[in-house]
């Protein structure tokens, strides 16, 4: 236990990449938006994949983030959209030849 | 003079293939098909006429979001007024404690669905009007970010707002959006109320 702790605070054995709970959790949109570094994301992933505690806050975020996704996925463009665009264009090319 | 060929070629290559997105996102500013259209129609022809300023190699999705919420924004201003959020704009204040740290979702459903899973039996119309019912500025970052995956840096510049400030209205959206999804989820009976605090 001891010799643990002093691995950890030396940094040494890999240890060192060991995070709390606490710091999992506070950091846990950034992980999921991928805004950490590599070493920072790898330390986050590692601590929920083995943190029984933590692994579940993990999934409700992500199945929350799915269902959001996957609702705004439904609202599709309406027909034609691309085309009314493309002929608006044409009118703001001829618009612009005019003179003020 | 004409524009030249090049010109509404790159604009074709580049603007038009994110037209999806950006509707998706007008849909969720403007609230309506029709509404959203218009919204659309004018950010493409404002992207257009600025296409001079866009810099090539950038992402060409964020600037249209840009324009289109600029737009937007707009058309609200001469509209009707709007609330106003009250913003504490400190990240840390947020990570400050444990009590915040966990999600008061996951405390009053650990028991019985620990992973979410209510989420998925919620019908996608339910969830929209959740989305749409947020303030502009959680609304916003949180379609930016979840839906499009756009950075913080990419949002705060969208925004005009430091990342800390970004980072804060995703934080109290997601939470406020978990919130009346779950209170939905109960009214439902997809899951049972527990929350510490009735009892
Ligand atoms: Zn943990």
């Amino acid at each position: 236990m001891v010799m643990d702790t002093i691995r950890k605070m030396l940094g040494g054995d890999r240890g060192g990449d060991e995070i709390t709970c606490m710091e999992a959790l506070e950091q846990i949109y950034d992980f999921m938006d991928g805004e950490l570094e590599a070493a920072d994301s790898a330390a986050v992933q590692k601590h929920f994949e083995v943190c029984t505690a933590c692994y579940p806050h993990l999934k409700m975020e992500e199945n929350f983030r799915r269902k959001v996704q996957s609702a705004m996925a439904r609202a599709g463009t309406p027909t034609g959209l691309r085309d009314r665009v493309l002929t608006l264009l044409d009118e703001g090319e001829s618009e612009g030849e005019a003179p003020e | 003079m004409a524009d030249s060929p090049d010109r509404r070629a790159a604009f074709e290559a580049e603007a038009v293939p994110h037209l999806d997105a950006v509707y998706r996102f007008a849909l969720r500013l403007a609230g309506s098909p029709d509404a959203a259209e218009d919204l659309v129609q004018e950010t493409y022809l404002r992207a257009y006429r600025a296409w001079e300023q866009f810099t090539p190699g950038t992402n060409a999705k964020s600037w249209l979001f840009t324009i289109c919420r600029n737009v937007f924004l707009r058309q609200r201003e001469r509209g009707q007024r709007h609330q106003e959020i009250v913003e504490r704009e400190s990240p840390r204040e947020l990570a400050q404690g444990v009590g915040n740290l966990v999600n008061p979702i996951w405390s009053s459903t650990n028991d019985q669905d620990p992973e979410g899973q209510f989420f998925d039996s919620i019908v996608d119309d339910e969830v929209l009007r959740a989305i749409d019912a947020l303030p502009e500025e959680y609304r916003t970052a949180v379609v930016l970010s979840d839906v499009e995956g756009l950075p913080y840096q990419e949002i705060a510049e969208m925004m005009g707002v430091p990342v800390g400030t970004v980072k804060s209205r995703l934080f109290r959206g997601r939470r406020q959006l978990q919130k009346v999804l779950h209170d939905f989820a109960v009214e439902m009976g997809y899951i049972e109320q527990r929350s510490s605090e009735v009892g």
